[in-house]
């Protein structure tokens, strides 16, 4: 098996005395889309700049293709990068955009703008090739920024939250060209994304950082399934988060209860945890008994799905109710049972 | 490896200026006949060949060293000879003390040490190793320390020589402390005050009156719909491509003795003719209208920043229009107003030639300075003494600029996406900015009115017939024998200040965007120091680096008095703060991942710069070659110690004209100054920005957190 196409190797970036990634490790394999997702201001921009050669590593290695690119800069790196802002050269035309690295690289211009053009064909933008970035669309100078870095055939492609100037309707078209694109010419990509949806839509693999560490990495199911943290719990979709104490159970095994629900857990008793539950994993039921108590206090109808704030003993609760033909008052009280395999049980972090 | 070739090319070049006697010319001889003024740089560079041909080997470490003994080398080059500049004395024997100009040899070898120096410091690990941003940096540093800091130390130095009894604290309480410079007589019998308080005084006069008309103007073409606005923009840009003093010459014209309103007011009011023109009232408003068209554009560019849905908001909270304009509008262009009156003040600081001509009795530190230097009272160190205290002025007032100011601009505040349009003014405040700006806009059109027909009058004054001769005068040409003579008076000042001008406006403008391209895309250990230092010579006053010029250049090291060199580098160490500003601003509106876009594409950064940033640059370098250009020729104070007979100024030779009351032949040439000066700005404008691109999108990304 051959080496990583990337390794970050405790890698950490100061500035000043700010320090914006801490020391992190992770490596991406070839033929692999993984996705840096969290906050603003939690380092993945960062990171990825780290990749490009845009910054420098205050400490740690930077391993491309097995070799260490530590100290090279971006102009030397055998990588490419897609903007969020397109950063397409105004004063250049289309053509002259995607060849621009080729030149930069010594190829003979007639080549370049051959396989320039070849190019713009695969991201479907023949016959633009003369147009200023000016006078195309949106989604078409995002085509262009794709196909000015794909034409260096780098062996990581880098996206900097590549959908975030396109509206809505446009950004679930793009993010699957963006992996159809990936999966055919078989591209190791790196995408830094705030959209959590956006980032399980297209990624084999999902880091989640948090103040310049990494959080918790893994396929997008087993992130939303097995939190390690409430916060990519709740950084993964919506999730209710509650705070209580394990407690031996009569069995020998402990417990945690929640208004008398009893929930089992692995972890030692006396110590106080945080109760996961997905919104979608709380039922309404008719069975007063093993059930939480609560009143309706918003209630909105959303088509596909009914989502209820949910005032019980608890605190507030965010439930959410599939194919609901008919949205419940607000006022209404309801019961709500748990499904203890969908319970997810962490020792609370310290800092909260 | 490039730069070593270069060193030993230099080294058979002749070393010094002048061959010195009895001793080999050329560098490497000189340091074989074991020349210490040589050996040691030449020790240095093959230290340094030996680290070069070892593969830029060595840990950076060792690169740090090599980079700190290039410039050591360089720096001995210039210094070994000692900084007094002590003339050399071919009768003696070569020493170290007395040494020769540096020459074709020692010059190059400098900039060759320079260049290693770069190459190790980015080998070393600076600007992330990029080689062409060290260079750039190393080139605008040699630039700064060897034509701005080196002969402002010179000042210094003069200043604090010991005087005849031998005190240096004697010798400074005399050019520093005396009563024509701090005396407060004025302010009880009527005796003169000392030139600090002159100076102080017009210049804040002049910032407050210029910045009034400013604002007046730039409401009046921003906010009203009044008719005649778009000749009057026209009409404020006049005096930019006008030399200083020639606002001046006209007031003399309409008000002196012989002035035409003088003469009327006699003939008709029986008013007797004075010279109340002559004195700081006269160099007050000479330096008012002079400088108004700065302050406009400055409070113009800040007024025009505004977003017009703040004023929209304010209405809507239920503001009337002229407490909208004191509670929102006002407060937001304040740092323009605060700017234009700094800018204003230190502008009216370095102006020589209106209290040249205008001053009368009157005196303030510039035209002290030339006195001191020209007059009958001669002496060098009290003129450096003069030139300190209105340089610790200037610079005052510019760091209050940077400190104060810097971060005081709100006109960024707002999100994007702004429309609307600008409420009206109040009518009471409509009335009094129609009112200033008609006054000021009769002034302006009156004194240029007064010029053109003064180039044209037989003897202003006394007969008013049309006539040519001054024109003839200085610019005659008649066909002889061997084709076209030039044989006006004024052709020769002409040619010289045209190629001069033409051959630093480039420089000027180019190191000027380099520099701003440093500060604005690089980082690097002291980028704030050097910016700081970039930007001070702008406020140095012209007649103090004419001054400091003459004192560190007339001798060894450096020997370039009486030469073009001289007026070139004057002029670009002088003018280069505003090609670094119009770049600074350009910069900010160019999105910083184009950079980054043609970075990662895998350009370098000499392609990036030439490819990228140029083209979208392109406005920038016609507005800093243009301004260069212009304030180039236009400058009085700059050139009148540097030029030489060889090498005369357009300017200084009108000064003369003046001085010998020769008015007409002074206004025609000035007149000619003036028309091709527009000509050639229209013309660089229009080259220089044939393209202009709309730009895709300026926003910028997710920034490095």
């Amino acid at each position: 098996m051959s080496d990583p196409a990337l390794v970050f190797d405790s890698v950490g970036k100061s500035f000043g005395s700010y320090e914006a990634v801490k020391g992190i490790s992770f490596a991406l394999e070839r033929h692999e889309l993984v996705s840096l997702l969290g906050p603003s201001g939690c380092g993945k921009t960062t990171t990825l700049r780290l990749v490009a050669g845009l910054e420098m590593p205050t400490r740690g290695r930077i391993l491309l293709d097995g070799a260490d690119v530590s100290t090279l800069s971006a102009s030397q790196r055998d990588i490419a990068m897609v903007f969020q802002s397109y950063a397409l050269f105004p004063h250049m035309n289309v053509v002259d955009n995607v060849a621009y690295g080729l030149i930069a690289q010594r190829t003979g211009k007639r080549e370049a703008h051959e396989r320039a053009r070849a190019q713009l064909e695969l991201v479907g933008l023949a016959g633009y090739e003369k147009r200023l970035p000016s006078e195309i669309s949106g989604g078409q100078q995002q085509r262009v920024a794709v196909a000015r870095a794909l034409v260096l055939e780098p062996a990581v492609l880098l996206f900097d939250e590549p959908l975030s100037n396109l509206d809505a309707k446009l950004r679930r078209q793009v993010r699957e060209d963006i992996r159809d694109l990936q999966q055919r010419l078989g591209l190791t990509v790196l995408y830094v994304t705030h959209d959590q949806s956006e980032a399980m839509a297209i990624s084999d693999r999902v880091i989640i950082m948090k103040a310049g560490r990494i959080e918790q990495s893994g396929p997008p199911s087993s992130l939303y399934n097995e939190p390690a943290s409430a916060f990519v719990a709740d950084f993964m979709g919506d999730a209710n988060v509650i705070e209580a104490t394990t407690i031996a159970g009569p069995d020998g095994q402990s417990r945690v209860v929640l208004d008398g629900l009893p929930l089992g857990t692995e972890l030692p008793a006396g110590m106080t945890v945080d109760v996961m539950l997905r919104p979608e994993h709380l039922r309404i039921t008719d069975a007063a008994r093993e059930a939480i108590g609560g009143t309706i206090r918003r209630a909105s109808y959303l088509g596909a799905q009914c989502e209820y704030r949910v005032e019980t003993s608890l605190g507030p609760l965010l439930l959410i109710e599939q194919g609901a033909q008919r949205l419940r008052s607000e006022g209404e009280s309801i019961a709500i049972t748990i499904d203890p395999h969908h319970a997810r049980i962490i020792e609370r972090e310290r800092d909260g | 490896m490039f730069w070593l070739v270069v060193a030993a090319a230099a080294s058979v070049l002749p070393w010094y200026a002048v061959a010195p006697a009895n001793a080999a010319s050329s560098g490497l001889l000189l340091a074989l006949g074991g020349s210490v003024a040589v050996l040691p740089v030449y020790a240095v560079l093959l230290a340094l060949a030996g680290i070069g041909v070892g593969g830029g080997g060595g840990g950076r470490a060792a690169q740090r060293l090599a980079a700190l003994a290039s410039f050591a080398g360089a720096v001995w080059i210039l210094v070994s000879s000692g900084l007094q500049g002590t003339p050399y004395d071919p009768a003696l024997a070569l020493t170290l003390s007395n040494q020769p100009a540096v020459g074709w040899g020692a010059g190059l070898t400098v900039v060759a040490l320079l260049g290693l120096g770069a190459t190790a410091l980015a080998r070393a690990g600076m600007m992330d190793g990029d080689r062409f941003g060290a260079h750039l940096l190393v080139l605008v540093c040699a630039i700064l320390a060897l034509f701005v800091l080196f002969p402002l130390a010179q000042i210094l130095e003069a200043v604090s020589r010991p005087d005849e009894t031998g005190s240096v604290l004697a010798g400074l309480a005399g050019r520093l402390g005396g009563r024509e410079i701090w005396g407060l007589t004025c302010l009880v019998d009527g005796g003169r005050c000392g030139m600090v308080w002159n100076s102080v005084g017009l210049g804040t006069a002049v910032g407050l009156s210029a910045t009034l008309l400013g604002l007046g103007a730039s409401l009046f073409i921003v906010r009203t719909n009044a008719p005649m606005r778009g000749p009057l923009r026209l009409v404020t840009l006049l005096p930019l491509v006008t030399p200083p003093f020639v606002v001046g010459l006209a007031l003399i014209l309409l008000f002196g003795r012989s002035g035409s309103v003088t003469l009327f007011m006699y003939d008709v009011f029986d008013i007797r003719p004075s010279r109340w023109i002559y004195g700081p009232q006269g160099v007050w408003l000479a330096q008012t209208l002079g400088l108004t068209p700065l302050a406009f554009m400055v409070i113009h560019a800040t007024l025009v920043s505004v977003s017009p849905s703040v004023e929209e908001a304010a209405q809507t909270l239920r503001a009337g229009r002229w407490y909208t304009f004191r509670t929102v509008t006002l407060p937001l262009i304040r740092p323009g107003l605060a700017n234009a009156f700094l800018l204003c003040f230190i502008e009216s600081l370095a102006d020589l030639g209106n209290p040249l001509i205008l001053g009368g009795g009157f005196r303030v530190l510039a035209s002290g300075i030339y006195f001191k230097i020209v007059g009958a009272q001669a002496d060098l160190g009290e003129a450096a003494g003069l030139g300190l205290i209105l340089l610790a002025i200037s610079l005052t007032v510019f760091l209050l600029q940077t400190v104060w100011l810097r971060g005081a601009s709100f006109v960024t505040v707002t999100g994007k996406g702004d429309g609307g349009k600008f409420g009206e003014l109040a009518p009471s405040l409509k009335l009094l900015v129609g009112g200033v700006t008609l006054i000021w806009g009769v002034l302006i059109v009156t004194v240029y009115g007064t010029v053109i027909a003064g180039s044209f009058a037989q003897i202003w004054g006394r007969d008013y017939s049309f006539t040519l001769t001054h024109y003839l005068d200085a610019f005659d040409v008649i066909s002889g024998p061997h084709g076209l003579v030039w044989s006006g008076g004024a052709w020769n000042f002409f040619f010289t200040t045209m190629w001069i001008a033409a051959v630093a406006a480039p420089l000027t403008a180019a190191l000027g965007l380099l520099t701003a391209y440093l500060i604005a895309r690089r980082r690097f250990v002291g980028r704030g120091v050097f910016e700081f230092a970039a930007m001070m010579s702008f406020a140095m006053p012209g007649t103090v680096i004419g001054l400091a010029y003459v004192l560190s250049f007339n001798a060894p090291p450096i020997e370039i008095t009486g030469t073009a060199v001289i007026l070139i580098v004057a002029f670009i160490s002088r003018n280069m703060p505003i090609g670094v500003r119009v770049g600074l601003a350009q910069f900010s509106q160019i999105d910083p991942s184009l950079d980054e876009a043609s970075t990662t594409l895998g350009a370098r950064p000499g392609m990036t710069l030439r490819r990228v940033l140029y083209p979208l640059m392109k406005p920038a370098v016609a507005t800093a070659v243009i301004y260069a250009f212009v304030s180039s020729v236009t400058t009085l104070s700059q050139v009148i110690f540097l030029v030489s007979p060889r090498y005369d100024w357009a300017t200084t030779y009108i000064i003369g004209l003046v001085e010998n009351t020769n008015y007409g032949r002074a206004i025609a040439y000035s007149v000619v100054l003036i028309v091709l000066l527009i000509v050639i700005v229209a013309l660089l404008q229009l080259i220089l920005t044939r393209t202009e691109f709309r730009r895709v999108n300026t926003k910028s990304t997710g920034e490095t957190q």
